[in-house]
């Protein structure tokens, strides 16, 4: 009876070191991954990538510091990097959306445009209703130069999401480069109620009036688009169409 | 970040415009031009800038699903995020700071 005691004691004692050694590891790694974290809210990218670093390599299969790792290495313009840590996650983890997509916006910024426009498609096809995968496949097909393409997928961005602004000026902008300028104007019309201060709407709104030929309300349009711009190279772009167009 | 991406895109528009200047304006093709097929210079300044992507707009600070793990968002919000029919935490504001190669900045 003493033995059977005697064993179970040292089973249960080794079972609780190893338990307690597991428990400390998980609890180190996982304190650094929430440092890591915290770093990246506040823009320093660089310690962040320290806490990442350092988390795994106590634990090198963690998705979520590989993961948190790529977002600090996109934000440095480091869009190779943050691929690779994009693409480990996804062989941790096949099935991991945010890394997937993620590594699809990595793509677009390394102008792998086919690539990303595949890895959007394969979420649109698991996921129709994605407004993100549809509008970055928008974005990834107009930097392809497939602005038909583009008009569509922000179209359905669009419908899925009315109140996003962006899909309804960048599907504006692409109709333009169509040269379908009546729906480029009302689509670009929907921007402006949602936002009536987006200077690059009054900007494409100006350039809409002015290849109908309506030189006045062009000139009105590019004056708001430089009265709301903060950038002064548009502000300037402005300011050289208004003195052609002329009193 | 911001200014770099900032100063990346004011380099663009700045170059597209010199470039306009610099060739003496020379009018975009378009593969169905619109009825007037005026070549004033303002329609050629306006068009080179529209050409490019430096006038793209993209999700800015919302390009990337978040942080996950701790102090950041869990796996299934994050997957969430990318599922949903809308955008979730919050739309992002035109011309707002990009993280991204182009958009932001206006």
């Amino acid at each position: 009876m003493k033995r059977l005691i005697a064993a179970a004691l040292i089973v249960f004692t080794s079972a609780s070191v190893a338990y307690g050694d597991s428990f400390f590891h998980r609890l180190r790694v996982d304190g650094l991954v929430s440092d890591g974290v915290t770093l990246y809210h506040t823009g320093d990218y660089q310690h962040s990538i320290q806490k990442f670093d350092d988390a795994l390599s106590l634990s090198s299969g963690n998705v979520e510091a590989l993961f948190d790792r790529g977002l600090d290495q996109y934000a440095l313009g480091q869009y190779q990097a943050a691929a690779d840590d994009f693409q480990a996650c996804l062989k941790l983890q096949p099935d991991f959306v945010p890394a997937q997509f993620n590594l699809g916006v990595a793509d677009i910024a390394l102008s792998q445009l086919d690539a990303a426009k595949a890895i959007f498609q394969e979420i649109i096809n698991q996921h129709p209703s994605s407004v993100r995968a549809h509008f970055d496949m928008g974005l990834s097909s107009y930097l392809a130069g497939d602005t038909s393409g583009a008009a569509a997928q922000f179209t359905v961005a669009a419908l899925l999401h009315p109140q996003y602004v962006q899909a309804h000026y960048d599907k504006a902008l692409a109709l333009y480069r169509t040269g379908n300028l009546v729906a480029a104007d009302q689509e670009a019309g929907e921007a402006l109620k949602l936002s009536n201060s987006f200077a690059k709407a009054y900007f494409l709104r100006g350039a809409i009036r002015l290849r109908q030929g309506n030189d006045d309300d062009a000139r009105s349009q590019f004056q708001q688009a430089a009265r709301f711009s903060s950038d002064p190279v548009l502000k300037s772009l402005c300011g050289q169409i208004i003195a052609q167009i002329g009193a | 970040m911001k200014q770099q991406v900032r100063g990346a895109i004011r380099i663009k528009l700045a170059v597209a415009a010199a470039s306009l200047l610099a060739s003496g304006g020379v009018l975009l093709g378009h593969q169905s031009e619109p009825a007037r097929a005026t070549a004033s210079a303002a329609v050629e300044i306006a068009d080179k800038a529209l050409t490019g992507s430096a006038l793209l707009e993209d999700e800015g600070p919302y390009n990337m699903i978040d942080a996950i793990g701790p102090s950041g968002i869990t796996q299934q919000q994050a997957t969430e995020e990318v599922t949903s029919r809308t955008m979730i935490g919050g739309l992002p504001v035109p011309g707002g700071a990009g993280s991204g190669p182009y958009g932001g900045g206006q």
